[in-house]
């Protein structure tokens, strides 16, 4: 038995990641299977009936859906998430291929969406008047504003018209720091307008829940220096609302992927999804997909975690 | 409310110095990264000047995926002559004016086996060939190659009919005995022909696994894959083993893979591509046209109606008059520009972009919703009728023009009855279907594609086009022959053909040599670009 609140914690997040992965990996099987691209179609565009039987049987395309997941499953728990049907390529090395670029996506973007979403907030909150008004303004322009359609402005104001920063591709951080950074800074401000603006609102309204509580009054009637006041009372308790709201937005972020990855061409892990999905490659769709969950899984995790160091209370319930 | 604000008023100060030091040190170190970034850029780009420049091609994965390597050409039935240009040399090479020359053979001609002309083929290898692997091409790593690729099961390999034998003569001579005429086997065998005349490594010959990571040809540069991302990047870097150096013009060739056009378009503008591939989407042609860049098109389809006189189901398209009905019935420049704008232009032939094709066919079928009804009352069908149309769903143009058919089809009093499947497969395997829409690849060796094995072939009941097609197999120059087919099946209305689709190319001034015009259709190969 299990004492430690926080590792009761870790563990009973870790029991349940087991049934939901195999309810997401069923699921996705399933929706896989419904899509109307086939696979067949695409590795044989003009083949002949014979050469589809062949290949479906060579693929066991040919077994029934449950079957067909049967055996990816046990492969799969078995640690052989298979090949790629287009390319030949083994899923594993697929996914330790790609996954860099996207965590050069998604890391740079976290640190972004923190220190400018919650910065801004902080700053709405204590500065009210002009300057809030400004920034709670512009985090409704970052509501409003869909990503394709900021890097595609970006692009063709950095890249096009002054040749600052690429249109499109990746060098990898070992390969060349500067140019690693170039390549990352378009895509990172496409993907992280949406959560900055969300952290930056949600900050705010937290931040003004705590300053108007009466611990904080009391800090302010006693003379406690407003530094203080605003960064060791109000944003610490206000930083639980923004970790959960920023493990929220790093969820989504993974979903943000699929889109900026495609419009800067970053050969990534949700390029690489959108691929697998759109030529009907199950096994890479099916490996991308559990990858995806597990990092999910991760995420709320530390999500967990954080609130136990945000909040003595957790440790100790 | 007062103390509030004048609270504020106090915290204001010591966090805005912050700030503002926090924001210059984070706009310093971006400015010194991107100052970096370009200094580190300058330089390279300077001790590069001296060095041979890399070659960026952008292409769309609708474009790339039938590409991967040779090995699955044979199973796609595909061509990407660019792509296999980089890794494969081939026997002959055809120029862009048509002329076919000597590539890794020095020579070659027909024979007489004993069995009949033009089943009988000698050429002989340059010496020198190696393959990337270091291995070097003799007579024998030929004949490995044609007889793994005879065993392949795609669409090309009906073309020397079943068993063809091939047989080294000493170290350099390759000997072809085949069991049906072909009588243009120089362009088969060349590099924008069917791949059979594109040798691969014995090793690769041997475990065909190998092919899916690597490049196993003898042309002038191979895959780098440990930097190749699948489906995303492919870099290929230069064949240590090309026997001709001096044509090697690229330090690294790279071809990325960009599924959106406007980010394609991006790409050339910032100056990453050299040039870029956007198969028939013609949405950013304008803007591509307003950037300065030479937008290159060629023909590489058609959409095509194949009327079915085998389904069982009806005998109202064994009439020659309902054929001619639905032809006639057909608005063709309206549909072409209802599928694709810009990228499409009416047609009627069943070859639109070929050297066979006939202008004159063009105007054959006129459209003439009139006579179309008056061609169906005269086959006894005055009341109209139902057919049956095979369309996949899963691709939006074919519903397009599935709709677009249908209207101008039930203005003159035939109804179409739309059968989805989700699959060309689903469709072979279910002969029921009487008329369906395709995207048809338009192939330089037509005489493949009219093979009596290809699975599209409706017509060969047709006992009068059968004669033509075997009289145009057999004839040494054999287009007026074809020429003669394709009218009598044009006038037949086998195929009902709408409009052609065209690839389009955005070329750079950075680089020459993307000619797509001409008697190739559209294959650009890797040793005739070079930069500007």
């Amino acid at each position: 038995m299990v004492r430690n609140p926080v590792v009761r914690v870790v563990v009973r997040r870790l029991y349940l990641a087991v049934p939901l992965l195999f309810v997401v990996s069923a699921l996705s099987f399933l929706l896989s299977s419904l899509a109307p691209t086939n696979v067949l179609d695409v590795l044989l565009p003009n083949g002949s009936p014979a050469q589809y039987v062949a290949l479906a049987h060579r693929l066991g395309l040919d077994q029934p859906v449950y079957e067909q997941y049967w055996h990816w499953l046990v492969h799969a728990l078995g640690g052989n998430l298979g090949t790629s049907y287009t390319t030949g390529q083994g899923v594993k090395a697929l996914i330790v291929q790609r996954f860099p670029v996207t965590l050069s996506l998604v890391v740079p973007t976290v640190v972004v969406m923190f220190l400018v979403g919650v910065g801004a907030g902080v700053v709405s909150a204590v500065h009210g008047g002009a300057v809030g008004r400004l920034i709670d303004s512009l985090t409704l322009v970052g509501f409003a504003l869909p990503a394709f359609w900021v890097g595609a402005v970006l692009v063709s104001f950095f890249a096009v018209k002054i040749h600052l920063l690429p249109a499109i591709g990746y060098v990898s951080l070992a390969q060349s720091p500067g140019d690693w950074a170039r390549s990352m800074v378009l895509p990172v401000v496409a993907l992280s307008l949406l959560p900055i603006a969300v952290m930056a609102r949600q900050t705010r309204e937290a931040m003004m829940d705590v300053l108007a509580s009466e611990h904080v009054r009391m800090a302010w009637a006693n003379g406690i220096p407003p530094r203080v006041i605003f960064f060791k009372l109000a944003l610490k308790n206000a930083s639980m609302r923004a970790v959960t709201v920023g493990g929220l937005q790093v969820i989504g972020l993974l979903t943000g992927t699929v889109f900026v990855e495609q419009v800067f061409s970053l050969p990534g892990l949700g390029s690489g999804l959108d691929t697998a999905a759109s030529t009907g490659d199950l096994p890479v769709t099916q490996g991308i997909v559990v990858f995806f969950t597990v990092v999910i899984v991760a995420i709320n995790l530390i999500v967990d975690l954080l609130y136990a160091v945000l909040d003595p209370r957790v440790r100790t319930s | 409310m007062r103390r509030w604000t004048s609270v504020n008023r106090r915290a204001r100060s010591a966090p805005t110095v912050h700030y503002s030091l926090v924001a210059l040190v984070a706009v310093a170190s971006l400015v010194g990264v991107m100052s970096t970034a370009s200094a580190h850029t300058r330089t390279a780009t300077a001790t590069q000047a001296a060095a041979k420049p890399t070659l960026r091609i952008g292409l769309p994965y609708s474009a790339f995926q039938y590409y991967k390597n040779i090995a699955d050409i044979p199973n796609s039935g595909q061509s990407g002559a660019l792509e296999l240009s980089l890794g494969y040399s081939s026997l002959f090479h055809m120029e862009p004016n048509g002329t076919v020359v000597g590539e890794l053979a020095s020579s070659g001609s027909y024979f007489n086996p004993g069995t009949g002309a033009q089943k009988g083929f000698e050429f002989t290898l340059i010496h020198g060939v190696r393959f990337s692997d270091g291995t070097p091409l003799t007579a024998a790593a030929m004949v490995d190659y044609l007889d793994f690729y005879a065993k392949q099961v795609g669409g090309y390999q009906g073309l020397f009919g079943k068993d063809p034998k091939f047989t080294a003569v000493g170290k350099w001579e390759v000997r072809m005995v085949l069991t049906v005429p072909v009588n243009d086997m120089e362009t088969v065998l060349s590099d924008v022909g069917d791949f059979w005349g594109t040798p691969a490594s014995p090793a690769c010959v041997a475990n065909p696994t190998l092919f899916t990571n690597a490049t196993c040809g003898t042309g002038p540069y191979k895959l780098d894959t440990a930097v190749s991302v699948p489906n995303s990047s492919y870099v290929y870097v230069p064949n240590p083993y090309y026997y001709d150096k001096a044509a090697v013009k690229y330090s690294r060739v790279i071809e990325d893979i960009i599924p959106e056009p406007a980010s394609e378009l991006a790409a050339l503008q910032a100056g990453q591509l050299n040039f870029a591939y956007v198969a028939s989407d013609s949405s950013t042609v304008s803007a591509a046209r307003s950037a300065g860049l030479k937008v290159e098109s060629a023909p590489i389809g058609a959409y095509q109606l194949l009327l079915n006189e085998k389904d069982p189901s009806t005998s109202a398209l064994t009439n020659s008059l309902v054929r001619e009905a639905i032809s006639y019935a057909l608005d063709r420049p309206a549909l072409a520009q209802l599928v694709g704008p810009g990228g499409y232009a009416e047609a009627t032939d069943l070859f639109p972009v070929t050297d066979i094709s006939d202008p004159s066919y063009a105007g054959h079928f006129t459209y003439d919703p009139a006579k179309a009804r008056a061609l169906l009352a005269q086959a006894g069908y005055s009341n109209g009728l139902t057919l049956n149309l095979a369309l996949i769903e899963a691709r939006t143009q074919d519903q397009t023009m599935f709709n677009g058919v249908a209207q101008e089809l039930k203005a003159v009093g035939i109804t179409l009855n739309p059968i989805n499947y989700t699959s060309p497969s689903s469709i072979f395997s279910n002969a029921g279907y009487l008329l369906t829409t395709i995207g048809n690849t338009t192939q330089v060796q037509y005489s493949s594609w009219l093979s009596a094995g290809n699975p599209v072939t409706t017509w060969p009941a047709d006992s009068y086009m059968v004669s033509l097609y075997n009289k145009a197999i057999r004839a040494t120059n054999p287009v007026p022959d074809w020429r003669q087919m394709l009218q009598y099946e044009s006038q037949e209305s086998y195929f009902v053909t709408i409009c052609s689709v065209s690839g389009i190319w955005y070329v750079t001034k950075s680089v020459q040599g993307v000619d797509v015009t001409g008697p190739r259709i559209g294959a650009v190969l890797i040793n005739e670009l070079s930069p500007s």
